[in-house]
Formats: structure tokens, C-alpha cells, sequence
């Protein structure tokens, strides 16, 4: 059944679009900046769990565990080293601060580790699942299942946490917050760390399936730029709604259409939904 | 005030309209080289992006050919020296690179861009600039029509091209083996001139055509639609990283059954890390402009792998052989080494050059020597048929 294939082939893809999504999301809810170097964090992410799981021999769950929070604490260090500095400065300093850092990371790594293709197989890569017509690797069905108890474990963070109610004030008024009291940018160091977290998680799930390389990150930013203007920029659940939504619809323009015309048809959405709706498919909620 | 505020805005008007227009017009001062003074030679590659490891690989062959050279004293004296620019497999980029080579660098010749839209992007501004350039890599076929006789005098390629290499395979062995094929190819002028190739094949049914973008990584939703279309065969235009990819994702898929062929850098050595299961390729055909099993490249194997530790690959082997080209142009100029006179040499150029065959430009600055068919059997690639290569009518 070609169409089960493709619902399943686009469930996969959106939950990757939703893991990187997510991050740039949460950054600007949180923030307020947008961060061009997300994708390199993806990227990073890779080149870690790759050290982790290949070159130490770290089994699947401790490198998966060893990457999240190896970007968190990277996530952290970014806000406090960079995004700290750029804030309060106008959106063209930021612009160029996020965009230097993904120029800096990508070529980082292409002079210190080299731009041949790197594999980080795990156990789950090579054991394929076959129900009916569908057929895919355990690995895919791991980056299913666990991206989607991911993001239930985060809106259960940010709906019921100390800090997650912080975060989430912070992203409706932030000068509010900072009258009483609230150390926003503890809240933001915070908030990059939990973005930088879920990059490392989609390195850790996806990286398995696919060759690293330094411009591993360039083309998933894209769309995770139409997935986050598609959801509401600043808004986490429209956002991961709008990713999964978004890699079903281009498996089903790739099944009934061409593979040709899908980004067409993304940006296509994203220009309807900037010109309809411009906050986003959802409501006009503030804050994330 | 403001007839001050005016000329100054009118004299920066023209201060920049001079420097484009400066900028755009050929400085004609690229390089010289006179008795004793170094040949500079540009090697303007796809060094970092999505195929950076193929740029890399024929700057590693062309300076081990280089300083092989260097180490005996040079040519007639002058010393090699390559100047890298990075044209990142990117038109905009590559425009940028080749002017840093020409403009800043002053070459006196240049090996690339291993990236078919970078170098017709590139061809007017080295004709502008009256600077050769070798290609080793790229293949699309309105290179060499835009090239030599009644085109840009400045341009020469090494390799085969895609018109005759995807003609012979597809009639030779592709279409002997199936009757339906699914393309997937690059979203490049590579890519296209090769789709375009197959699409007139008589005897040969294409199903599907579709493009991925260089970097991709997902492949099922389309690997999933051809799937459903029952072809003969795949044929995949590109290079090991995005071809492993295919790779495992069919066999993820469970479309074993279904033939593969490829036009580009799939059946290399280095394919195998990539696969889930390496042995997953085996009956893959690929037509080829070189091959790594010749048995008269083994010395360039030897070579290679004792500089740098690493297996010798396709783009590696031609970085060589165009360099190697170089030096025998170079090496029957008398007088000073001007790009004039390199192009006239390699207009000359008539040898035989071990590993790769007989080296000689036709009218339209191409050189023709066989088509390689590589086929995967277990985790080997294998030389499996030699076919003569020659110009086509109508070229």
C-alpha cells in the first residue's frame, strides 16, 4: 500500500524536521534571536555522537546519551559566550553573529576532521522491521518513537517546571520578567542548551542512517525555517505539528507529483501562510 | 549643501561604475613565467560543500604529480608551484575563485572546476582573460561544444564527456540488460545532461525522472515511488556519498530485485564504508572515464597510497593525469611559459600516458581514449568491459 508507505516515509522525515525545528523555535520564543548556526549544531551533534559511538566504541544508548549532553552543555557555552553579547543589539548584528557562527563550525570541522563522508552504524541501522508493504530499519522506527516521547516529555517541562513556566513568561514579556526578578538570561542559557539538546538528539537518531559530512546541516535549516514560519515562529507545538505535517505532504507531492517540484511546494505553503496568516497556521497565542 | 551632497554622490556613482566595469574587463596581466621564475598553475577545485571530498582528492593527485615533478627540477627549470582557489561546486563561488586565481594570482594555467556548472559559468572569463583551462573531471557535454573551433579557444578537457559516455552505456550494456528504466539524478547541468542523454536511447522505456539535491540524504519517499512503478533498472547519475545513500535506502526498502546503474563515482573504493551491507551493491554497473582496476595504474596506486595513506580513487587518479598533461605541454614551450604558449602546447599535445591512454585534444579541445564499464561484485570493483570512445556526429 503505497500511500501506508509514504504516511510512514513522511512520519520519518517531519520528525527529523521537528527535532531541528523545534530548537530554532524555542531559541526565538525564548530569545528572540534567530539562529542560522542550528543547523551546524545538527552537524556538530553527529561529529560527536561519531566520536561517542565510533571512535571511543561508546554502545548506542550511552553515545545517544554522551551527545545530548555534550550539545547541551555546547548550547549553554553558546549563549553564554555569544548570545549574551548580541541580544540587546539590533537584528543585523545578530544576523551576522549566528551566521558567522555556522560559517566558523562547518569549516571547523571541514579543516579539523576532513569532508570525507564518516558512518556511525548501530545495531538498529542494519535490522530492518517489515509490516505488510511497509519495510524500514529499527534505527527509523527509533527516530519515530522517540522523537515523538521527546516532545511530550518537553511540553510537559515547559507546561509544569519551574523553569519551564519561565521560559515561557519570558517569551511572552520580557521585560515583565526582568522587573520581578526573573533572571532571563539564566532562562535563556537554559533555553539554548534544551535546543542544542534536541539537534543532539536528531544527530544521535538520524546520524545512524546517514554519511556525515560538514554540510550535513545546510539543507535540513531550510526547511526548518519554512516548518518554523509554517507552525508560528516562537510557537513548540505548532511547530512540531507543522513538521510532521509538512514531511507527509512533500512523501505524498513525491508519490503523486515529482520529487522535482518539493521545495517548490514548501515554499509555496510558506509564502500562503505568510501572506494569510502571517503568526502562523495556529492561533495567534503569544509566547511558546 | 546640496550641490556638494550631489557631486559627491555623482563621483562615488562613477567611482563605482570604474571599478565594476574595470573589475569586469580581462586585466590581461595573468601570469609569465620567464627563464628560472616558477609556473604558477591553478587549481581551482570544489574543495569544501557538498562534494568537497571529490575536489580534494584531485588537488592530493595533481600536487603529488607536481611535486614528483618539482623534485627532479622542475620543467626545462621552472619550477610548479599550484595556487588553490575553492569553488565549492557553487557557479557564484566559482566565479570568485577563478578571479582570485587570475586577477590576484596571475596562473599561467588552470586544472577544474571538477563542477560542470562552474566551469561554463567560468569559460568567458578565462576567454576574457586569455587563460587555459584543463578540465579533469567535469563532463557535461556543452563544455566541449563551446570549446576549441568555433568556441572558447581557452578550454580543454581530459576526461570523457556525458553525450559519449551515457550513449555507449545505455546502448551498450543498459539497454541490452532491461527495458525500463527510473532515472534519479542531480539537480545539476550534470545531472540534466545526462537525463537528457537517456532520454533518446531507442529500445530504452524511461519510467520516471527525478532530482535530488547534492547533500540529500533522504531518499524513501522517492525510492518508495519508483518502487510502485515496477522498473528493470535504476540509473543514478552522481557520487558514492548520496549513491550509498540510495543504496541502503533500497535495501531498507527491499528492492533487491531491481538493477542498478550509474553514471558518476558510485562503484569506488570508498563506497563500501558507507553501506549498511557492503556486500549490498554487488551487480552494480557503472560507465566510467577511468577505472581504478587498469593494470597499468598500478604504479599510481603504489604511489598514492605510500603519500597519503589512502586507497587511489577516480578524481584523485585524473587530479594526476591532468597535471601530468600539464607538465608534457609545458615541457616543449621554448621561451617563457605564457598562458599563450601553454595553450598552444596543449593543442600539440600527442603522448601516451600510463594509466589513463593516449592524450591528444581534437578540434573541439577534447580528448577521447575508452569508456571504462566498473561493475560492485561482493566488495570489489571490478573492470569489466573497455569500450572505445569516440567523437560523435554533429559535435
Amino acid at each position: 500500500m503505497v500511500v501506508l508507505d509514504q504516511l510512514v516515509n513522511g512520519l520519518a522525515l517531519g520528525a527529523l524536521y521537528a527535532l531541528i525545528a523545534a530548537g530554532v523555535a524555542v531559541i526565538f520564543g525564548v530569545v528572540g534571536i534567530v539562529n542560522f548556526a542550528h543547523g551546524e549544531l545538527y552537524m556538530l551533534g553527529a561529529y560527536l555522537f561519531y566520536l561517542a559511538h565510533v571512535t571511543f566504541g561508546l554502545p548506542y544508548i550511552p553515545g545517544l546519551v554522551v551527545t545530548i549532553a555534550g550539545m547541551a552543555a555546547f548550547g549553554a557555552l553558546i549563549q553564554l559566550v555569544v548570545v549574551r553579547r548580541i541580544v540587546h543589539r539590533p537584528w543585523q548584528s545578530q544576523l551576522v553573529a549566528t551566521l558567522g557562527l555556522s560559517i566558523l563550525f562547518l569549516n571547523f570541522i571541514a579543516v579539523a576532521v576532513g569532508t570525507d563522508p564518516r558512518r556511525a552504524f548501530t545495531s538498529l541501522t542494519r535490522a530492518t522491521l517489515s509490516v505488510g508493504s511497509v519495510s524500514l530499519s529499527y534505527q527509523r522506527v527509533a527516530l519515530i518513537v522517540v522523537t515523538l516521547v521527546a516532545f511530550a516529555a518537553l511540553h510537559q517541562y515547559v507546561r509544569h517546571s519551574r523553569m519551564g513556566k519561565a521560559m515561557r513568561a519570558v517569551s511572552q514579556n520580557r521585560e515583565a520578567c526582568v522587573t520581578v526578578g526573573v533572571d532571563v538570561q539564566h532562562v535563556a542559557m537554559v533555553t539554548f542548551a534544551i535546543a542544542a539538546a534536541l539537534a543532539g538528539l536528531a544527530a544521535a537518531l538520524y546520524a545512524p542512517l546517514v554519511t556525515i559530512t560538514p554540510t550535513m546541516g545546510q539543507l535540513l535549516i531550510i526547511k526548518a525555517f519554512v516548518v518554523v514560519i509554517i507552525g508560528g515562529f516562537g510557537r513548540l507545538d505548532a511547530t512540531v505539528a507543522a513538521a510532521l505535517g509538512l514531511g507527509v505532504a512533500e512523501s505524498f507531492v513525491i508519490q503523486y507529483v515529482s520529487a522535482t517540484y518539493v521545495d517548490v511546494f514548501a515554499f509555496i505553503i510558506m509564502l500562503g501562510v505568510l501572506l494569510a496568516r502571517p503568526h502562523g497556521l495556529f492561533d495567534r497565542r503569544v509566547g511558546i | 549643501m546640496r550641490s556638494k551632497q550631489w557631486r559627491a554622490g555623482a563621483a562615488g556613482l562613477v567611482a563605482a561604475l570604474v571599478a565594476v566595469v574595470g573589475a569586469g574587463c580581462g586585466s590581461g596581466t595573468s601570469g609569465a613565467a620567464s627563464k628560472g621564475q616558477p609556473v604558477k598553475i591553478g587549481l581551482n577545485m570544489n574543495y569544501s560543500g557538498p562534494s568537497g571530498y571529490e575536489g580534494q582528492s584531485v588537488y592530493k593527485g595533481a600536487k603529488l604529480a607536481f611535486d614528483e615533478q618539482n623534485a627532479k627540477g622542475g620543467v626545462n627549470g621552472h619550477k610548479l608551484d599550484a595556487v588553490l582557489a575553492d569553488n565549492q561546486c557553487d557557479p557564484a563561488v566559482g566565479l570568485n575563485a577563478i578571479r582570485n586565481l587570475i586577477d590576484k594570482n596571475h596562473v599561467s594555467v588552470i586544472i577544474g572546476s571538477n563542477c560542470s556548472s562552474v566551469t561554463l559559468a567560468q569559460m568567458p572569463i578565462i576567454q576574457q582573460n586569455k587563460v587555459p583551462m584543463l578540465a579533469v573531471e567535469d563532463s557535461n557535454t556543452d563544455i566541449t561544444r563551446n570549446a576549441g573551433v568555433g568556441g572558447n579557444p581557452w578550454m580543454f578537457r581530459l576526461n570523457l564527456m556525458d553525450e559519449a559516455m551515457a550513449t555507449i552505456f545505455a546502448k551498450n550494456v543498459v539497454a541490452k540488460e532491461v527495458k525500463t528504466l527510473a532515472v534519479l539524478a542531480v539537480e545539476t547541468d550534470y545531472g540534466q545532461g545526462v537525463v537528457d542523454i537517456l532520454k533518446k536511447i531507442p529500445g530504452l522505456k524511461i519510467l520516471s525522472v527525478d532530482k535530488y539535491q547534492l547533500g540529500q540524504s533522504d531518499y524513501r519517499s522517492i525510492l518508495t515511488r519508483i518502487k510502485s512503478e515496477h522498473p528493470d533498472g535504476l540509473f543514478f547519475v552522481g557520487d558514492y556519498p548520496e549513491g550509498s545513500q540510495v543504496l541502503n535506502q533500497m535495501h531498507e526498502l527491499g528492492m533487491s530485485g531491481i538493477k542498478v546503474y550509474t553514471r558518476g563515482n558510485v562503484a569506488d573504493p570508498a563506497l563500501f564504508k558507507q553501506l549498511d551491507d557492503p556486500t549490498s551493491a554487488t551487480g552494480l554497473k557503472e560507465a566510467n572515464f577511468w577505472g581504478v582496476g587498469l593494470p597499468d595504474s598500478r604504479y599510481l596506486v603504489k604511489k598514492y597510497e605510500a603519500r597519503y595513506h589512502e586507497p587511489l580513487t577516480r578524481p584523485s587518479a585524473m587530479g594526476y593525469f591532468g597535471a601530468k598533461t600539464l607538465i608534457e605541454a609545458i615541457s616543449h614551450i621554448k621561451g617563457d611559459v605564457t598562458p599563450t604558449a601553454i595553450r598552444d602546447a596543449l593543442e600539440k599535445v600527442n603522448f601516451n600516458l600510463p594509466g589513463l591512454g593516449h592524450v591528444h585534444f581534437d578540434a573541439h579541445h577534447q580528448n577521447w581514449y575508452p569508456l571504462y564499464v566498473n561493475e560492485i561484485q561482493g566488495t570489489k570493483v571490478k573492470l569489466v568491459e573497455t569500450v572505445p570512445a569516440k567523437p560523435l556526429p554533429g559535435l
